[in-house]
């Protein structure tokens, strides 16, 4: 699965970036982008962690930039409205 | 030709009579490449009928991933040929925006309610509950960078006023957030801004209907703004001349057009938020950011055997929304203001500007009259929540003439006594308002005064027009029209 991030979901968490920490956001899988809420820690290069599942940025003019981040999901989460 | 039309359908055939369809037989993507050919038809047609250069109303037959007969409309509303064929123009091919004005206005003020019936087409394929799917339909990647795959770009969303009968049909963008959710903005001072808050201010969940490939009057109101408390189905009805036949949803009490093609049943949950855009709008640009905004939860969808979802590919000047917003908004605000005693000639929503001018020519009985002007229009509310430009002009000026406001604007705008600025509500696409006045909806407004001031000596300090119709006296004008063949002209 590929997976896509926009860099405005990170605003705030931009710290949490290569830490090994895990983050909750929101990725779309760029098969049908369908929104899917994760626990996941996520790098900025290839290199950091090259076994993980790909993660494509959008910058934030919309446009997808040209290397893609790695993500590791550790867990799928329920849709905010749903877990509240 | 038929009219009125009782689905798109039907709509669409009589375009194709006018030769102003194009099916596409070819394989398309609904990620991007549909949306990319829609723009690019917008931008070469100009807004131009098929016969005068222009592009067509586009049907794609086969969209990658799905199976056949699930079909995608686009371009349907984006020349004044089609917008006058929808509204039963007696003459399409040389309709003109100020003549469909006048259609608007006579069924406006003769609204007929609609008649409830107990089937149509958008109930022939139902689903329900965990088996409800929004990717079921091949719901665009309009734009690169959109925040998602948009369903509802061209539909009708139906809410109803928890307080009154009035019910709400607007066109307000819906992004699939996954199986069973849609995003939606609702601007605050847009209707639909307005009845979600009654209901969130109880802290009720709102019941809500997206027919989407309705009939094209239909689309046509919900892609316009009415006043507050005016339901557009009965606008429909008044243009129809007959009533408009809906049905009642499967989930909850809200009518919507029999044959539409799709229609999702959900509801909002009060103060519930999830992100939604960017998304390309009608300004040109994607100007809106990424922000929570409402979300639709999908009980049921019903639709048509071999679907048609429509898609609006918004952007730069031409396109659907463009033309068809001229229209009404122009019509609504030139009756408001004569039956206020504003002596406007003309009110122009001008498309070429995005939805984003206003032009009104007027007498000028009195001193002032443009900021009367300007008063009047901004006392209609959300209709105004784009135009942050009004133009007023002497009556002289043909305002549906884009060449003569121009030179107007820059012969008779002073740039020291015509220019007024001021702060009104407004929507959080404005291209020219700055981060955050899109954010919190307070992008300023400009009042160009072109009117002469009327303390002005109309013979002394009013400059004379030097145009072939006013400079000239009206024997040589006619000599010279009389004889423009023999001198060798066409």
């Amino acid at each position: 699965m590929k997976w896509e991030l926009s860099r405005e979901v990170l605003y705030g968490m931009e710290g949490d970036v290569n830490s090994e920490r895990e983050m909750e956001l929101y990725l779309y899988d760029q098969d049908q982008y369908e929104r899917v809420y994760v626990r996941a820690i996520i790098w900025d290069s290839q290199d950091k962690a090259p076994d993980e599942e790909d993660l494509w940025m959008r910058d934030f003019k919309g446009q997808l930039e040209e290397k893609p981040w790695k993500v590791r999901i550790v867990e799928k989460l329920p849709p905010p409205w749903e877990s509240s | 030709m038929t009219f009125p039309h009782d689905s798109l359908r039907e709509y669409i055939d009589d375009c194709d009579k006018m030769g102003e369809v194009l099916r596409v037989k070819k394989e398309v993507d609904w990620n991007l490449e549909a949306g990319a050919i829609a723009r690019r038809v917008a931008e070469l047609g100009k807004g131009l009928a098929v016969a005068e250069g222009g592009h067509p109303l586009i049907v794609f037959e086969k969209i990658k991933g799905y199976p056949e007969g699930f079909r995608l409309g686009t371009n349907l509303t984006s020349n004044m040929l089609r917008v006058a064929l929808l509204l039963g123009h007696p003459d399409p091919a040389n309709a003109t925006l100020d003549e469909l004005q006048d259609v608007f206005m006579e069924g406006y003020n003769n609204q007929i309610k609609p008649v409830v019936v107990s089937d149509g087409a958008c109930k022939e394929n139902k689903m329900f509950g965990d088996d409800v799917n929004l990717y079921k339909f091949p719901a665009p990647m309009v734009h690169d960078g959109d925040g998602g795959r948009y369903l509802a770009t061209f539909h009708l969303s139906a809410t109803k006023d928890p307080d009154s009968d009035w019910v709400n049909w607007g066109m307000y963008r819906g992004m699939i957030h996954d199986r069973k959710t849609m995003g939606m903005l609702m601007v605050p001072i847009q209707n639909i801004g307005l009845i979600a808050r009654r209901y969130e201010e109880r802290n009720e969940t709102m019941p809500i209907a997206v027919a989407i490939g309705s009939d094209p009057l239909s689309l046509f109101l919900a892609a316009n703004a009415v006043p507050v408390g005016c339901s557009e189905a009965d606008v429909v009805g008044g243009l129809r001349k007959e009533p408009l036949k809906v049905v009642k949803c499967e989930t909850n009490d809200l009518l919507v057009p029999a044959d539409s093609e799709i229609v999702i049943e959900g509801e909002v949950l009060p103060n519930v938020r999830a992100m939604e855009g960017p998304f390309g709008e009608f300004t040109g640009y994607r100007a809106s950011p990424r922000d929570p905004r409402p979300v639709i939860m999908v009980k049921a969808i019903t639709y048509r055997n071999d679907p048609i979802l429509t898609m609006s590919c918004m952007g730069v000047p031409m396109d659907d929304s463009h033309i068809l917003s001229s229209v009404v908004v122009a019509a609504i605000l030139k009756d408001l203001m004569l039956k206020a005693g504003i002596p406007v000639t003309g009110v122009n929503y001008v498309p070429e500007s995005g939805d984003q001018l206003l032009v009104v020519s007027t007498k000028t009985p009195f001193a002032n009259i443009a900021h009367w002007i300007k008063a009047m229009a901004y006392s209609v509310g959300g209709i105004m929540s784009y135009i942050r430009y009004i133009f007023v002009v002497n009556d002289d000026v043909d305002i549906f003439n884009i060449h003569e406001v121009f030179h107007a604007f820059f012969s008779r705008v002073h740039p020291e006594r015509s220019i007024h600025v001021s702060h009104e509500p407004s929507a959080p696409l404005i291209p020219a308002g700055d981060l955050n006045e899109r954010l919190t909806g307070t992008s300023p407004v400009v009042l160009f005064d072109g009117t002469w001031p009327t303390d002005w000596h109309p013979f002394i300090a009013v400059p004379p027009k030097s145009s072939f119709k006013t400079i000239y006296p009206q024997a040589i004008q006619e000599k010279v029209v009389e004889n423009w063949k023999e001198y060798g002209l066409k």
